[in-house]
């Protein structure tokens, strides 16, 4: 048996050891040779009395001398992080949500983010005149015509309506959570490509039919049936909750990235690391191994408008109150990998002479943990958390590369 | 007009199972808006124990048998899980209450009727043995479920990390196994025995609605028959709602009379334990 079939069958711990035994026997499966490997080479390490990798013991170094040489920063990021955070994602929201904007770079933000998005932008039109927008978007059945035609036509309507009826479609007949895109188990189509897609006709055919045995056994019979739940309030709710979660999700809405993109853009340019004419983002993992590495994204190089020189590095994100340490953590190892390249076997600056900044987007009344902007200070990273402060860091800069 | 509520149906209750409403902790239940349909199934539950006493069923709460537990009373008997489809999701979100605890009661019936030898289950949102024995997988919580079968003396027992179970039925093991305790997307089971599926007897299912669509209530009525393999199927509504394969009992929720309330509970009892062949 082919060890995965067995792990899907065991659905106890007693079977799933089972299953693990019989996969990790001999050298038939990838399994048993995954685990052999790593037996042998635990074992071959242990006979060699558990000699210390060189490698680790480099970053040991590296981490040490970063916490011995960079304790000004550290005080400077303390003291500041004190003061607040800008706030730019829940201003965001806020104005999204229906609030008046009245900050010129906000509004150009949110601009960029509704161009990028445009589900958010007619999720809102759609609920401000729910009933209109179903009645001029949501098109009647025809007379006879059947509940599996009907939903796959709904499904293919198009755009912007297929922005709210297929996120009708996947959550109106489920009373608990909503499936991942990736359990309806169809080749090609995943969270990312859901709602917006024109997928094959193949494709299309095996969700249009999921969705319809799911409307039937939910009690949903008839395409006159369908057309009352699109069409009603519940559906509004649907709208309104795919609305909240998508405006949280960090993968949907990042504005604080932009927003400081165009606070500075005045008097800096943001550019990629290409374009800026620096090595590409890759950390320094990449010469562990033979297996690639991607580069980091959501980075770019800040340069002076008029000479054109790279003044900083820059990623800026919103730092969650509850989620603080745990980015922190997350772009700690960023910022080190980053900021340094194995060469020759030492660790040198990958950017010399080019700070790494960290720009906190956080509400204003958040006093984030010590430990963890100790954690990103003491990486490599120089964080900021007010734009005034960066802008003038960075015309200092700019200046002096001009003398 | 006069409108039932929650402390309304909590007298009534009192008036069917003076003891059930006395052994145990109830904390804000009865005072939640009627429409979230909680005081009206344990109101239709108190009827179904009552109407049973008035045959010849003795009954017990298993509950009142574990001393500190009381307040676990009104929780589902359901298995604590994670939510795996959403991120961060706990199981038990606003629950201060050990997980122990939690997983113990899930598995403990609100109700024992038994009648010479027989033993008769009652399940409230979910019967954790079902899903066990039929290795099936479902998210449905039925609101009240009959269940033939025994559970012996001391099961189930905690044996930290473990809790295990055992159901018997006519005094023969069905079932037994070991769960461990602790917060999971899935079912944590240890070991069962036996391994292959075993048909749990269920001799009926209630569904109470206060206010569903049709849609809905006959969706999952429909999709009870199919998981539990019966035919054993009530609908008990405060709206008037009927389905057909049904024992349909309607409930008229304008009332503020303490005794028409309880009047009409009780006859909605005897014809559920009449199509449920628990009258004999």
């Amino acid at each position: 048996m082919r060890p995965h079939i067995a792990f899907v069958k065991a659905d106890t711990e007693e079977d799933q050891y089972a299953a693990l035994e019989q996969a990790t026997r001999g050298t038939s499966s990838i399994l048993a040779r995954a685990v052999g490997c790593m037996v042998s080479a635990l074992k071959s390490w242990q006979e060699k009395g558990c000699p210390q990798n060189p490698l680790a013991n480099k970053q040991s170094d590296l981490l040490q001398k970063l916490r011995d040489t960079r304790t000004a920063e550290l005080r400077e990021a303390l003291r500041s992080a004190g003061s607040g955070g800008e706030g730019i994602k829940t201003e965001a929201l806020r104005i999204i949500k229906g609030g008046a904007a009245t900050n010129p770079f906000m509004v150009t933000t949110l601009e960029r983010i509704f161009s990028d998005k445009p589900f958010l932008q007619c999720a809102i039109k759609a609920l401000e005149k729910w009933q209109h927008w179903a009645a001029s978007n949501v098109p009647c059945p025809n007379s006879g015509e059947s509940l599996s035609t009907y939903v796959l036509r709904l499904w293919n309507l198009p755009r912007p309506a297929r922005l709210l009826v297929r996120r009708i479609l996947v959550r109106a007949h489920q009373t608990e959570g909503v499936k991942y895109a990736q359990d309806f188990d169809i080749k090609g189509v995943t969270e990312r490509n859901l709602y917006l897609k024109d997928f094959s006709a193949a494709q299309d055919s095996s969700l249009a039919s999921g969705f319809e045995s799911k409307f039937r056994s939910a009690g949903i019979k008839t395409a006159s049936r369908l057309h009352e739940i699109l069409t009603s309030a519940e559906a509004k709710g649907i709208i309104r909750a795919s609305l909240t979660l998508e405006c949280k999700n960090g993968t949907t809405i990042r504005p604080s990235f932009i927003y400081v993109e165009e606070a500075l853009k005045g008097d800096f340019e943001f550019k990629s690391f290409d374009k800026a004419g620096l090595r590409k983002a890759i950390g320094y993992q990449s010469s562990f191994g033979d297996g690639g590495v991607a580069s980091y994204e959501n980075l770019k190089v800040i340069c002076d408008r008029r000479t054109s020189k790279p003044l900083a590095i820059i990623k800026a994100k919103y730092f969650r109150k509850q989620e603080f340490p745990r980015r922190a953590k997350e772009e700690a190892y960023v910022g080190l990998t980053l900021k340094y390249s194995l060469s020759g076997g030492r660790f040198v600056e990958s950017y010399p002479g080019i700070p790494l900044i960290m720009f906190v987007d956080m509400d204003k009344t958040l006093k984030p943990p010590p430990f963890a902007v100790t954690r990103l200070v003491m990486v490599g990273w120089d964080v900021y958390f007010s734009l005034d402060s960066l802008k003038k860091f960075l015309k200092t800069r700019a200046a002096a590369q001009v003398r | 007009m006069a409108q039932t509520t929650g402390p309304l149906l909590l007298q009534v209750s009192r008036q069917l199972v003076p003891d059930m409403l006395a052994l145990f902790e109830w904390g804000s239940l009865w005072n939640r808006p009627l429409d979230q349909g909680v005081a009206f199934e344990w109101t239709t539950t108190a009827a179904l124990i009552s109407e049973a006493a008035k045959v010849g069923w003795n009954y017990s709460f298993p509950l009142a048998g574990r001393p500190g537990l009381g307040w676990a009373f009104p929780l589902r008997n359901e298995v604590p899980h994670h939510n795996s489809a959403q991120a961060g999701h706990s199981g038990r979100p606003r629950s201060e209450m050990p997980l122990r605890d939690l997983f113990l009661q899930s598995l403990i019936p609100k109700a024992l009727l038994f009648k010479g030898n027989r033993t008769v289950l009652l399940f409230r949102e979910g019967c954790p043995y079902h899903k066990l024995l039929t290795k099936k997988n479902y998210e449905d919580r039925p609101d009240i479920l009959f269940v033939d079968a025994e559970i012996p003396n001391g099961f189930p027992r905690v044996c930290d990390p473990y809790i295990d179970y055992q159901i018997d039925r006519n005094g023969v093991q069905l079932a037994f196994g070991r769960l461990r305790i602790k917060n999971s997307p899935s079912l944590p089971i240890v070991s069962r025995r036996p391994t292959t599926p075993v048909e749990l007897e269920v001799l009926g299912v209630v569904e109470c609605s206060v206010n569903k669509s049709i849609q809905v209530a006959s969706g999952q009525v429909e999709k009870y028959s199919d998981i539990f393999q019966t035919n054993h199927l009530a609908l008990v509504t405060g709206n008037g709602l009927e389905l057909p394969h049904c024992c349909n009992c309607k409930i008229n929720l304008n009332l503020d009379s303490v005794a028409l309330l309880e009047e009409q509970f009780r006859v909605a009892a005897q014809s559920i334990l009449t199509a449920f062949g628990l009258l004999e």
